[in-house]
């Protein structure tokens, strides 16, 4: 239940973060998409099924901004919400390397998987230009801020621990 | 015991069944009356936290912004002050040009030029998403907006229309998104060639203008307005100016580049047309 309002307040705050990130900071050329960051983040804390389900309803409410329901966003970000989720208990936690690497590849699955779900695009676009002009940036511009989410939590993380055991 | 876990396998059937049945809702044209109650509901549910955060970071960075730069806004209010002085004593000459433009249309008969109504609206945030080219702002039906509304800028350059809104805030669909098209007309007297402006995906920057006729007079640095032609869009609005003109269609007609007016990543306020 904790866990939930947790999660809850955390997508509030992607939202608004991937809402408001080009009125802020307009010089960047992309917004990194904070809501599959946390999607990969949930999934990989506590697994398929989170990842699925936070995929989903991140997903939801990512294509209702875009004024749809139930768009490409839903059907991608559940899906990779569910991939990320496999991860879950297969890798250390505490190397914090891999959450950013997961993200990374899971940013470039997510544009394969919405750019031929996206009307007329496929026939005017050239794909390798795209992929190379914003596809691995925006994957990267996902990695870089992973890696400094993944590293406060990590750092909280550790210091509660510390903190515990030393009250034990 | 039980070594396979099987759940990502019952999701995957549950989501396959979810999209099948929205598909064939919508290949069949079923209309769920739950689905926009539930769209609009998140809508209204999240929005007012976006616009609250907003206003917020807004009246803090208002608030350091007067304390750093108090010396600097005292010598801009000087500077404004003689500015004012000067514009009074423009408004004076352009009231006499206004009285004697006035008494000329009469003698000619001309159509009086309407100015339309607006409302000021602020740029809460961007679309969650690079494929499709959008702005929130914090204006909705409650103050008089209405869906298919066209939004300019305060210097009446072209940004969008309105495609979705609730009751205090609105989703504008920019000129430079991919399925935007809005037709065009070149501003000079000698040419009115008329084409599609539409939205570029490769480059957000700028929108490329088609289905002008191979023998249309179109130039580079020429003013591209709207066309009022599909009664969509209120005439003469300004969208863009033209950077390049080449061939399309092996020569059977043109294609221009418009560098379009507005400034996409820094649009902080807007104007929307409420009485077209």
């Amino acid at each position: 239940m904790k866990k939930g309002l947790y999660y809850a307040l955390f997508s509030l705050i992607a939202l608004i973060l991937q809402l408001q990130f080009k009125v802020y900071l307009p010089f960047m050329d992309y917004t990194p998409d904070f809501l599959l960051i946390l999607v990969v983040l949930i999934a990989f804390s506590s697994g398929t099924k989170a990842g699925f389900f936070s995929g989903l309803i991140l997903g939801l409410i990512q294509d209702v901004f875009l004024g749809g329901f139930f768009g490409v966003y839903t059907v991608s970000k559940a899906i990779l919400g569910l991939i990320a989720g496999l991860v879950e208990g297969k890798v250390y936690k505490q190397n914090i390397l891999i959450p950013p690497l997961v993200v990374f590849f899971i940013s470039i699955l997510q544009e394969i998987l919405i750019i031929p779900l996206i009307e007329n695009l496929i026939f005017t676009i050239n794909l390798w230009t795209l992929f190379k002009s914003y596809v691995i940036k925006f994957a990267f511009y996902n990695t870089i801020l992973t890696f400094i989410v993944y590293s406060i939590i990590y750092y909280f993380n550790l210091n509660e621990k510390n903190r515990r055991s030393y009250y034990e | 015991m039980n070594r396979f876990n099987n759940t990502p396998l019952i999701l995957i059937a549950i989501f396959l069944l979810l999209i099948i049945s929205l598909g064939i809702s919508n290949y069949f044209s079923i209309n769920i009356p739950y689905l926009s109650f539930v769209q609009s509901g998140i809508y209204n549910l999240i929005s007012p936290a976006v616009s609250g955060v907003n206003r917020v970071i807004t009246s803090i960075d208002n608030y350091i912004k007067r304390f750093k730069n108090a010396g600097e806004i005292l010598a801009e209010n000087e500077k404004l002050k003689k500015q004012l002085a000067e514009e009074r004593l423009n408004n004076i000459l352009m009231k006499k040009y206004e009285i004697q433009n006035e008494r000329l249309r009469k003698l000619l008969d001309f159509k009086e030029l309407t100015s339309y109504e607006t409302q000021g609206a602020k740029v809460i945030g961007y679309g969650p998403s690079k494929w499709k080219e959008k702005i929130l702002i914090n204006k909705g039906s409650k103050d008089g907006l209405k869906d298919g509304m066209t939004v300019v800028t305060y210097n009446g350059s072209f940004v969008g229309q309105i495609n979705y809104i609730t009751s205090d805030s609105a989703q504008v669909e920019m000129v430079n998104n991919s399925g935007f098209v809005v037709a065009g007309i070149v501003q000079r007297e000698d040419s009115r060639a008329v084409g599609l402006v539409k939205g570029n995906q490769e480059n957000s920057k700028y929108n490329i203008m088609d289905n002008l006729s191979w023998d249309s007079d179109i130039r580079e640095n020429d003013l591209i307005l709207t066309s009022g032609l599909s009664n969509t869009y209120p005439k003469g609005l300004p969208i863009g100016k033209v950077t390049e003109v080449n061939p399309d269609n092996y020569g059977v007609s043109q294609k221009a580049k418009i560098d379009l007016f507005i400034d996409l990543n820094t649009i902080e306020e807007v104007l929307v047309i409420t009485d077209f």
